[in-house]
């Protein structure tokens, strides 16, 4: 089942209910991405969308598409593909955007990645959780929270946080430069 | 209200164009019905998603843009602040 | 029936502290030579409530301490003790232990009960001293201001009036402008004007010789009904006039007491008024205000922010619509967007307060200032009442005072020093604000021995900031005092003199989106001019097209934009394009390089070159597509979810919801002679 419509999604979310969270499973969004599926913490995300057109964000990576105006903030579009080093897609009509909020050090930010397509909500007992081995995953390891296998899928976990935070998706503050000698009129 | 009807004519003229430059640093002198004519021309460039630029100063204009309210139509009639200082830079 | 009083903390402490504070100008106005019996009212009023409130609540230590200020207070008050420099000095040191205590006892930690009991002490030597006077303190309205005192801010009964202004067409024909209507109303008081423009028609079916114009006055001065009228008086029978009279204007922030002498007051001067009822109310607010919390208004802005972007989506939405009811959904558009903009202009007003809550603490930090420094300074303050945004009001305090100290500290002579230079002993530091177009305008000047070109080259030379055989314009000197780290005083008082100061106080305005300028005469004095936007969260700007990005140069950065032909630009080696503008040479930053984005041309002949500035009158040529709308945008953070992106200032929100960046010009003009300079 492929949910790319944010009703459906929604209404998925309702049907589970808060008994489920007293057994310690977290529940995950998978989407896919090339030949592999993923998974997010569903209560980092914010919301589903399509996609559309982006503003450029000047001196940004490669992998930081632009921004978006998401219901009056600017956020920042990042295309996992290309963070995950595969090769790139076109963005057609049901290539989909899923905000996700992220912790950082200067708190909570938006986010939005670009990913194939969306798939179930699924239901994840930590215990079933293994450790990635250091191979045979295109990821870098250290975004990689675990593997976990559904309904004979591997989906690997990622943490959101450091998958955003690390190695320059975040440009650095503004730091304070020294004016210039006044120059000759 | 003299010379109206040619200052419209004159503006119609300059409703297509690309960019439109109004150089008023010869302006003494000018009523209602001129600044009237004025408020209108620039709101129509604008619906056009066209602006009007202005070259120059005319105290005439500033500060009947200024009684009549229509300063912000106009756009900036009047240069920031300083800036006629600084023309030439000269200290 | 026991009431839990902790609920009401919060409001005493408020209010105690607006009193304190209301206490200090009072004090700070009072002239030991003629003191005025209803500023001596008024501080007595101020210790009685605080007294009664903090025992109610059991502020013992509080309480204890105000009793014996309010006893020497109620032996100037009747006038058998005199008001001297000494006394003032004292209730002066009264009313910093008192905010001291108030902030311990608010902090639930302990009072510093040697201070407290040490300066209880002298009040109550001061009581037991007190001499017979022979007169008491003269009633009525003060006697003029004096030293490192603002001027008395009473003034004649003003009053506000609502006039609407409607034309008929035929006004024109008949003779009248409205010009010379308006420009006899603007001599009677303080007019705002706002032009409707609803009934102009499109320029083509426009008949030059009739009005279409409205107009929506404001007129504040003492001025009659009669007054009004009269202006309007040939226009009669040609026009709709409505003349309506508002309610008398708000007063500053309430405050627990009024500290302005009211002209009409009828109490009596001897006896002053009863003190009002006790805690937990400290007096009766104004009638007719109420305190609102911050967020909430903040929260109310951003919901109306949100409103108009809106409202600018739904119109050009309409604009592309055809069939039935088309016009009619468009007139609706239009009203729609008329209200928005009564609306946003409504809200920031609620923002906006008058600069003297800033402008206030001033008095006692140049009273302090000028004693410990040896220094005979006077304090002058005018358009105390200029309102501006609370954001900027909020960041403007601190580049205020440091431009005060700087006056104070090396601008005004000492005394002997004055007086051989021929001028009074007494300085004089003049602060003014006034709005200036769209902005608003702060001054502070100083008659002191103004900037010493001298020195600051050769401190500058000292630093190697400048070479030893340079020759600077005097422009380029005043430059100089700007630069980080730069300070002439020999030996760093502890209050300026670090030279850390005017490099961080330009980039505090310039990153409120304002301007400052220095100008100083030598022997003569400084002036320093600070010039900000009215608010924060709302830009003018130029729309400018690259490619299918669409970009925002805020108006107060553009100079002028021209069409250039690529024979009058030259290339200078090392420093790229230039061209030639007013007489000096600039250079041309193609903004779709420095972006890095796909342009609809590169040839200089097809595209426009925007001439834009930044600090210090630096200039260069921004070449882009085509120039656009111009427009006021709501600024949106992206720095919130992302960053900080060189160049960029933030972003907003276009009316067909897509996203522009709004381009930071000083920041360009920087890294482009960093660049150049590597």
């Amino acid at each position: 089942m492929t949910f790319t419509d944010e009703e459906t999604l929604l209404a998925a979310n309702a049907s589970l209910d808060d008994s489920k969270a007293d057994r310690g499973s977290r529940q995950i969004l998978t989407f896919v991405l090339g030949a592999e599926t993923y998974g997010l913490d569903i209560l980092r995300v914010q919301e589903i969308r399509g996609w559309s057109t982006v503003t450029k964000l000047p001196y940004a990576p490669a992998h930081v598409l632009g921004v978006l105006n998401l219901r009056g903030s600017i956020v920042p579009i990042v295309d996992l593909r290309m963070r995950f080093g595969l090769e790139r897609a076109e963005y057609t009509a049901i290539t989909v955007i899923i905000v996700v909020s992220v912790d950082s050090a200067a708190g909570r930010r938006e986010f939005g990645i670009v990913v194939d397509g969306v798939s179930d909500v699924v239901d994840v007992n930590p215990a079933e959780v293994k450790a990635a081995p250091d191979f045979g995953v295109r990821v870098a390891t250290d975004c990689i929270r675990g593997l976990v296998s559904v309904a004979q899928r591997m989906v690997v976990l990622l943490d959101i946080d450091r998958l955003i935070g690390i190695d320059g998706s975040e440009p650095p503050a503004r730091s304070a430069q020294a004016s210039p000698a006044p120059a000759a009129a | 209200m003299t010379g109206v009807d040619a200052l419209q004519a004159q503006l119609a003229h300059l409703l297509g164009r690309r960019l439109v430059t109004l150089d008023v640093s010869r302006l003494k002198r000018i009523d209602t019905a001129g600044m009237q004519l004025l408020a209108a021309f620039v709101r129509e460039r604008a619906m056009h998603d066209r602006s009007v630029q202005w070259r120059g100063e005319s105290a005439a204009l500033s500060m009947a843009a200024q009684l009549l309210g229509l300063s912000a139509v106009l756009g900036s009639s009047k240069q920031p602040p300083g800036a006629a200082a600084r023309d030439g830079h000269t200290p | 029936m026991t009431v839990d009083l902790t609920q009401f903390h919060g409001a005493f402490f408020e209010e105690s502290f607006e009193a304190i504070d209301s206490m200090e100008a009072a004090l700070l106005k009072l002239d030991a030579g003629a003191p005025d019996q209803e500023l001596i009212n008024t501080i007595f009023r101020v210790a009685h409530s605080i007294k009664g409130g903090s025992a109610t609540f059991g502020f013992g230590e509080i309480a204890s301490f105000t009793h014996s200020l309010e006893t020497l207070l109620d032996e100037l008050r009747s006038g058998s003790m005199q008001v001297t420099l000494a006394t003032s000095d004292l209730l002066l040191k009264s009313v910093d232990v008192m905010r001291a205590m108030l902030r311990c006892v608010q902090a639930q930690q302990p009072i510093d009960a040697q201070r407290v009991s040490d300066l209880q002490f002298d009040l109550e030597l001061m009581i037991a001293r007190k001499t017979a006077v022979a007169a008491a303190a003269s009633p009525g309205a003060a006697a003029g201001a004096s030293r490192a005192q603002a001027p008395a801010t009473a003034e004649p009964r003003a009053s506000r009036w609502r006039i609407a202004f409607r034309p008929y067409p035929q006004l024109f024909a008949r003779g009248i402008d409205p010009l010379r209507m308006l420009r006899e109303l603007s001599a009677l008081g303080a007019l705002q004007v706002r032009a409707e423009l609803a009934d102009v028609p499109r320029f083509a079916d426009l008949d030059p010789r009739s009005c279409y114009l409205g107009w929506s006055l404001e007129l504040n001065g003492s001025v009659t009904h009669g007054d009004i009228a009269q202006v309007f008086e040939w226009a009669e029978g040609d026009c709709a006039l409505q003349i309506e009279l508002l309610d008398t204007p708000m007063q500053e922030p309430p405050v627990a007491v009024a500290t302005q002498p009211v002209a009409s007051s009828a109490e009596p001067a001897a006896a002053g008024a009863k003190p009002t009822a006790d805690a937990p109310q400290l007096g009766a607010h104004d009638s007719g205000s109420i305190r609102v919390n911050v967020e909430k208004i903040d929260e109310l802005m951003n919901t109306v922010g949100e409103l108009v972007i809106t409202q600018s989506m739904l119109s050009q939405l309409g604009a592309s619509i055809d069939g039935p009811g088309a016009a009619k959904l468009r007139a609706g558009l239009a009203q729609l967007e008329r209200n928005m903009r009564e609306l946003q202009e409504s809200v920031m007003r609620v923002r906006m307060l008058p600069i003297n809550v800033v402008f206030s603490r001033f008095p006692r930090m140049v009273r302090d200032l000028a004693q410990r420094l040896g220094k005979q300074i006077e304090l002058r303050l005018t358009g105390e009442q200029t309102e501006l945004d609370k954001t900027v009001l909020e960041k403007i305090g601190d580049p205020l005072v440091h431009l005060l100290r700087n006056s104070i500290d090396h601008g005004i002579e000492l005394p002997d020093a004055r007086l051989a230079a021929g001028k009074s002993p007494t300085g004089v530091v003049h602060m003014d604000a006034c709005h200036r177009g769209g902005n608003i305008a702060v001054e502070v000047r100083d008659d002191g021995g103004g900037l010493n070109r001298d020195r600051i080259l050769a401190k500058a030379r000292e630093r190697g900031l400048v070479g030893p055989h340079d020759v600077l314009t005097d422009e380029q000197i005043y430059e100089l005092v700007f630069m980080p780290g730069f300070s002439t005083a020999d030996q760093p008082t502890d209050v300026s003199g670090r030279g850390v100061g005017m490099d961080v106080v330009r980039r505090n305005v310039m990153e409120l989106g304002g301007q400052i300028e220095l100008r100083s005469e030598p022997g003569k004095g400084s002036k320093c001019v600070i010039t900000l936007p009215l608010t924060l969260a709302i830009v003018e700007g130029q729309s400018v097209a690259v490619g299918t990005e669409t970009y925002i140069i805020p108006l107060i950065s553009m100079v002028e934009s021209m069409q250039l032909r690529s024979t009058s630009v030259s290339r200078v080696a090392g420093r790229g394009e230039v061209f030639l503008f007013r007489g000096y040479y600039l250079p041309i930053v193609r903004l779709h390089e420095l972006f890095g984005v796909q342009p609809r041309t590169r040839d200089l002949d097809e595209g426009l070159v925007v001439v834009a500035e930044g600090e210090s009158h630096q200039r260069i040529g921004l070449f882009v597509d085509d120039l656009l709308s111009q427009q006021q945008v709501v600024i949106k953070s992206l720095e919130a979810n992302y960053g900080y992106v060189e160049g960029v200032s933030g972003a907003t929100i276009l009316g067909d919801g897509s996203v522009a960046l709004i381009l930071d010009i000083p920041e360009i003009i920087r890294a482009l002679s960093v660049r150049a300079a590597a």
